[in-house]
């Protein structure tokens, strides 16, 4: 005779396979270990790091990397290695905040017009087709231009452009899944609209939408970085990677090397781990790869 | 037909081995396979599905997955090694050997108009025409042998412009553009329907026999090889089983695996029963049914009536009309699409009327688009209808829609079993799960209470059980399942509610026909223990005559004739249901053995 | 069949209008609501006075009703009046289009660039499927979708300019020293070739190289990741496998019956690659002192100068529009499925 547990098999095995799908990626378990070392590092800033991010010291200007400064300093004294650092938290932040909104809203979006389908599906619809039609850097360029050059803009903005993608993916999503049988099945078997899409459609569909969720994590901060390379949203002298990009490139001639390595570098590991840990996160979602 | 004994084998395969190699290890496709094929001989290799007869006749012609890899064996054509010497082969495929295929439409380039694919397998062939007139004209003369008419103006349509069988012809018509000494056909028919099948098979045996073809063809269906191929290979799990003429194999299977096959293949004068391999029994009765008094069943209680059910189309596809340019709406289209792919599986249904006494069993028969499976799903509140009534146990639930007859209490009354035993489960839900979900929803819509933990496991196992579903499987995700025990999941989750009425909507047409034999059985077994009326929908004819006590046949959307199973299979009325039945391929040649009227001269299948 | 086809293409083109028009809409509103008064800013002299305001408001047509304002607007558009820069006081008309050459020239040297590098390596690791070059080649993929522009173009000038010293100087079109040929297509590769200034063309081609290279690794990425696993469909698909077993030879197979298929979803991902590839512009245009349309509308936008904005936004998806609509006729030239629908 079996016992009650029976019902209850799922969890068990979860952190074990989450597990094994990393290590059987190596490349993945290390994006993944960078990313956590890195929030945690930029979490602790405050704490750790040696200098303070804005202080300039004009004659420490140019210097190179060592034990005093790990990352050098740059055209003003400052501890570049403090402002790599102090630089995530503020990255992590910006996208963090517009992907968390691009993602409730898309989603929300998305997978409700689908369901309920009718004029709110189609007008949903058209809405994203519209903003394919403008290049995504326009439209963040009009909406920082339409609500100034501030840092809510570039979330704002990072948002819109992300939007669009998770409308979509999760119409497909929701799309493909409504067709499918088990949901027949699962209406034969008296199941509520709302159980349906609770308890039948958003767990087969979260494993893509979250691999999106790493995509767009790490899209939104090369679009952070690239708006502020260029001078929009966060402005100096704030710690941030594209601010940092930018200063550098006004002094690469001389061959400052540090200037860009150590905050271009923090920049495109951190957009290349989002990148590799959403093909991994697929694995580690979907209860098929589960033996 | 009598070979000479000393003749070479046209085709020779000697202890063909093949292996793939996944991410993990390499794991045997077939293994030590053996074949001969004689000038103009017919041989059928049947097995069910992962029995390796597709990958014997891929690699015998290099066609391997990229993943695949001939570890040892020879294969020779007219006497010359193909397998190690690429030269060769060359020589060989597509020149002396033609390929048709499953699927015929994903295997013709969708750019490319027919007739200039034909026309390329022409100018690759042997002796290419001279001018490329010459060609043309050949191309045509293809078609029309092919039995395809209008082929000047077929020859310039692009595939996705034409049917299934259709494209099946072109691909045929490229196959033998060669003049090919051999033609090897996959699954040709699997996918088609029955009538289309009769005709693509028709015109493959009279082709072959006009010009001393030899054909190999490859199939699950052993009532298809029976009837087309004068001698049959069985394959089973990458080996050989068995080999012989059609009707030794037939009437006196040696092996135990093929005793087990030809006795599961349906076929007239064959009971439920008679498909179960001999000395098997039926399933065990089903225990007493301890929720639910058994009613002694009430004669002439009409459970169901189905009155003028109409599924008609407004202005479909309104979505798809937008004034943006396709590349905007890229993204939007995989949705559009799939909501296409979906209102497609939806056919126009035209008055259908029927009834169901409590108890009865009721066949729904018809090819794709007939609209069998549209009216079985209006039936069960899975759609709505257009216009018409459904008066189940005296109450019109026909006038509830379908998205509020979710929460009625009659919700549990009608239970269906679905045709995609995996798709129709819940990827994240364990067998277990899959059961009580359903036993939740309509204990609380009955009595709006919760069923105490101790019942509602009980009940699980207790259709798990009737179902033949191990108690240790329970735990198990739909993906770690075999087929066959998906589908009792399925039909375990239909009956834990406990339903006066059970839709069976091709339960077992994704299923080899040995499990499919006892999946039968258990249905039917379960029907009579638990008094369950029946409503099964199906294209197999063979498999409603024997679960069924009357049928419905239909085709484009309007019922053509009914009537109790008897009479329909005896003395059909109407000129389509006789040409369906004349079309199932259903070892007609076992007949006479079954009648005991085996004459050792008749020796020869088909193809005569 | 042939009318069918120019039937589409009619259609197709005719289907841009309205969506232009949707542009021209929405770049109007974005203006409206766009902060700052921009009648302020043409008011100079020591003292900003309320009428001085007023006066240039009226001049400007600002305190009409928004109908008549967005009427006035489309007629300016048709007329190609997209207003003056505040800063520089010239036609934004004048200055984009003096512009664009630029950054035309830099587009279609680094797409040429990603594609003529992309579509091979794809269809290398889509033939050499789970072996080394292929992983090599999908995460030489991932590295070039995560790269930002700028840390590229950076480290590109810091390797070949101050390293290796093969670079020029990485400022602007044209060695300052060499003589600028005379303008007639205003891209500097062709008008040193049509005036045989071969010096100038080597100059020119010399400053294209890294700011198109960065670009070019930029938009790499996503192409070369279609071409891959659109090569890898056609490779496993029913009708290649119809093509091995008729015996067709290897280019009836893989070019005439593969190539054709497998390219088509990279044509249409070129096309929307074009969106990142503005965005990328951009960049290496500041970069660079590259004299493009984006460094010019980016300068304009930081000195709340909404004027050469507001054109560079229409120009830019004007030119999103009209390629993308290119590709879609030229798709629906290849594929019959397209024309169908």
């Amino acid at each position: 005779m079996i016992s009650n547990d029976i019902s209850k098999p799922e969890s068990a095995g979860f952190v074990q396979h989450a597990w094994r799908s990393l290590t059987h990626n190596l490349l993945s378990l290390a994006a993944a270990i960078y990313l956590v070392s890195l929030l945690v590092l930029s979490v602790s800033a405050g704490w750790i790091t040696p200098y303070n991010p804005v202080e300039t010291n004009l004659q420490a200007a140019y210097l190179s990397p060592s034990a005093e400064h790990w990352f050098g300093t740059d055209q003003v004294g400052r501890d570049v290695f403090s402002r790599v650092i102090n630089a995530a938290k503020l990255d992590f932040a910006v996208a963090g905040m517009s992907v968390l909104l691009s993602f409730l809203l898309g989603t929300f979006l998305g997978s409700a017009g689908v369901f309920y389908g009718g004029l709110f599906d189609r007008v949903v619809g058209r809405i994203t087709d519209v903003m394919m039609t403008f290049p995504l850097f326009v439209v963040a360029l009009a909406i920082v231009a339409a609500l100034g050059n501030s840092v809510q803009s570039i979330v704002i903005a990072s948002a819109v452009v992300n939007l669009p993608f998770f409308v979509r993916l999760s119409r497909a999503e929701v799309g493909r899944l409504r067709v499918l049988s088990f949901v027949e099945a699962a209406r034969a078997g008296g199941n509520s609209e709302f159980n349906i899409l609770l308890k039948f459609m958003i767990p087969n569909a979260l494993p893509t939408i979250v691999v999106q969720v790493s995509t767009s994590l790490g899209w939104a901060i090369l679009d952070v970085a690239g708006l502020s390379f260029l001078g929009l949203g966060i402005r100096p002298p704030t710690p941030e990677w594209g601010i940092m990009v930018a200063e550098a490139a006004a002094s690469i001639l001389a061959g400052n090397w540090w200037l860009i390595v150590f905050p271009g570098g923090a920049l495109a590991f951190t957009v290349l781990s989002f990148n590799l840990l959403g093909d991994s996160l697929r694995d580690i979602l979907d209860v098929r790869f589960r033996r | 037909m009598m070979k000479p004994l000393n003749s070479s084998p046209l085709l020779e395969v000697k202890d063909l081995t093949v292996t793939f190699s996944t991410s993990t290890e390499r794991v045997k496709g077939v293994e030590k396979i053996n074949l001969q094929i004689h000038d103009g001989e017919t041989l059928g290799i049947v097995g069910e599905s992962g029995s390796g007869k597709s990958v014997t006749a891929y690699a015998m012609m290099g066609l391997l997955a990229r993943n695949g890899r001939i570890d040892s064996g020879e294969v020779r054509f007219a006497g010359q090694a193909i397998c190690s010497d690429p030269r060769a082969l060359a020589s060989v495929r597509g020149k002396e050997v033609g390929f048709i295929f499953q699927n015929p439409r994903a295997a013709l380039n969708p750019l490319i108009r027919v007739g200039d694919q034909i026309l390329d397998a022409v100018l690759m062939s042997k002796r290419p025409p001279a001018t490329k007139k010459e060609a043309r004209a050949r191309v045509i003369e293809l078609l029309e042998m092919v039995r395809i008419d209008r082929a000047m103006e077929r020859s310039r349509a692009y595939p996705h412009e034409l049917s299934g069988g259709m494209c099946q012809r072109i691909l045929i018509a490229m196959a033998l553009a060669s003049e090919p000494r051999l033609l090897i056909a996959d699954e040709p028919t699997t996918g088609l329907d029955v009538t289309t099948q009769k005709v693509i098979m028709d015109t493959l045996r009279d082709l072959a026999s006009s010009r001393g073809l030899a054909t190999l063809l490859i199939t699950h269906d052993l009532g298809l090889a029976a009837e087309y191929c004068s001698r049959l290979m069985v394959m089973s799990q990458g080996h050989v089983v068995e080999e012989g003429d059609t009707l030794a194999v037939l009437a006196r299977p040696r092996q135990p695996y093929t005793q087990r096959l030809v006795a599961a293949t349906p076929r007239i004068g064959k009971e439920l029963k008679d498909l179960l391999p001999p000395g098997q029994q039926p399933p065990p009765t089903v225990a007493p049914d301890q929720g639910r008094q058994v009613e002694t069943p009430a004669l002439n209680l009409r459970l169901l009536q189905v009155e003028g059910l109409r599924k008609s189309f407004g202005t479909r596809s309104q979505h798809r009309q937008s004034w943006l340019p396709r590349w905007a709406r890229r993204g939007n289209d995989v949705c559009d699409g799939q909501r296409e792919q979906a209102d497609a599986l939806i056919h126009a249904v035209r008055d259908v009327s029927f009834h169901l006494e409590e108890g009865e069993a009721i066949g729904i028969v018809g090819e794709s688009g007939s609209g069998k499976t549209t009216t079985s799903r209006m039936v069960a509140r899975l759609l709505d209808q257009s216009t018409g009534s459904i008066v189940f146990m005296g109450q019109d639930i026909g006038k509830q829609s379908s998205r509020s007859f979710t929460s009625s209490p009659m919700r549990r009354e009608i239970q269906v079993v679905f045709q995609d035993p995996l798709g129709s489960l819940n990827p994240r839900f364990t067998a277990y799960d899959s059961i009580r979900n359903p036993l939740r929803n309509c204990t609380q819509s009955l009595n709006g209470g919760e069923l105490s933990r101790d019942s509602e496991h009980e009940q699980i196992l207790a259709a798990a059980q009737q179902a033949g579903l191990a108690p240790e499987l329970l735990s198990r995700f739909p993906h770690q399942l075999s087929g066959g025990q998906q589908a009792r999941v399925g039909i375990a989750r239909a009956l834990v509610v406990r339903p006066k009425l059970l839709i069976l909507d091709e339960p077992t047409s994704a299923l080899d026909v040995s499990v499919q034999a006892v999946v039968l059985n258990q249905l039917d077994a379960l029907r009579r223990a638990l008094n369950l009326t029946v409503i099964f929908v199906s294209h197999d004819l063979n498999v409603v005559r024997l679960m069924c006590d009357r049928v419905l046949v239909m085709r484009h959307g309007s019922v053509v004739e009914s009537g109790t199973t008897e009479n329909v299979f005896t003395s059909p009325s109407h000129a389509y249901t006789r040409e369906l039945l004349a079309a199932i391929p259903h070892l007609k040649i076992m007949q006479e053995v079954d009648h005991g009227q085996n004459s050792a001269a008749r020796k020869t299948g088909a193809f005569e | 069949m042939n009318s069918g086809i120019s039937g589409y293409v009619i259609q197709r083109l005719l289907g841009t209008i309205p969506i232009l028009i949707g542009v021209g809409i929405v770049t109007f509103v974005l203006v409206r609501v766009l902060p700052g008064d921009p009648a302020v800013f043409y008011v100079t002299g020591p003292v900003v006075t309320q009428e001085a305001v007023q006066a240039v408001r009226e001049a400007l047509g600002l305190d009409q009703p928004l109908y008549l304002q967005l009427f006035h607007y489309f007629g300016q558009i048709l007329t190609g009046d997209l207003g003056r820069s505040l800063t520089t006081g010239q036609a934004v008309t004048v200055s984009l289009m003096q512009r664009l050459p630029a950054s035309l020239e830099l587009s279609i040297v680094a797409m040429t660039l990603a594609i003529a590098l992309s579509i091979p390596l794809g269809i290398i690791a889509a033939t050499r499927l789970g072996t080394w070059s292929d992983y090599a080649i999908r995460f030489a993929a991932t590295v070039g979708v995560s790269l930002p522009a700028s840390v590229l173009g950076i480290l590109l000038i810091l390797v070949f300019y101050y390293y290796v010293g093969f670079a020029p100087d990485p400022i602007g079109r044209l060695d300052p020293f060499v003589a600028t040929p005379q303008s007639i297509t205003g891209f500097l590769l062709i008008d040193s070739l049509l005036a045989g200034n071969l010096e100038a063309f080597r100059s020119a081609a010399a400053q294209v190289a890294l700011p198109a290279l960065t670009v070019a690794l930029v938009v790499m990425g996503p192409i070369l990741r279609i071409t891959r696993s659109s090569m890898v469909d056609v490779l496993t698909s029913d009708y290649i496998r119809t093509c091995r077993a008729a015996g067709f030879n290897w280019w009836t197979t893989y070019v005439r019956y593969g190539l054709r298929n497998a390219l088509l979803p990279v044509l249409t991902t070129v096309g929307l690659i074009i969106a990142y590839l503005i965005g990328a512009n951009v960049v290496v245009e500041k970069l660079f002192a590259w004299p493009g349309v984006g460094a010019y509308s980016i300068d304009a936008l930081l000195a709340s100068d909404y004027a050469p904005v507001q054109g560079y936004m229409l120009l830019m998806t004007a030119l999103f529009v009209v390629i993308n609509t290119m590709v879609d006729v030229l798709s629906a030239l290849v594929d019959p499925r397209v024309r169908a629908q």
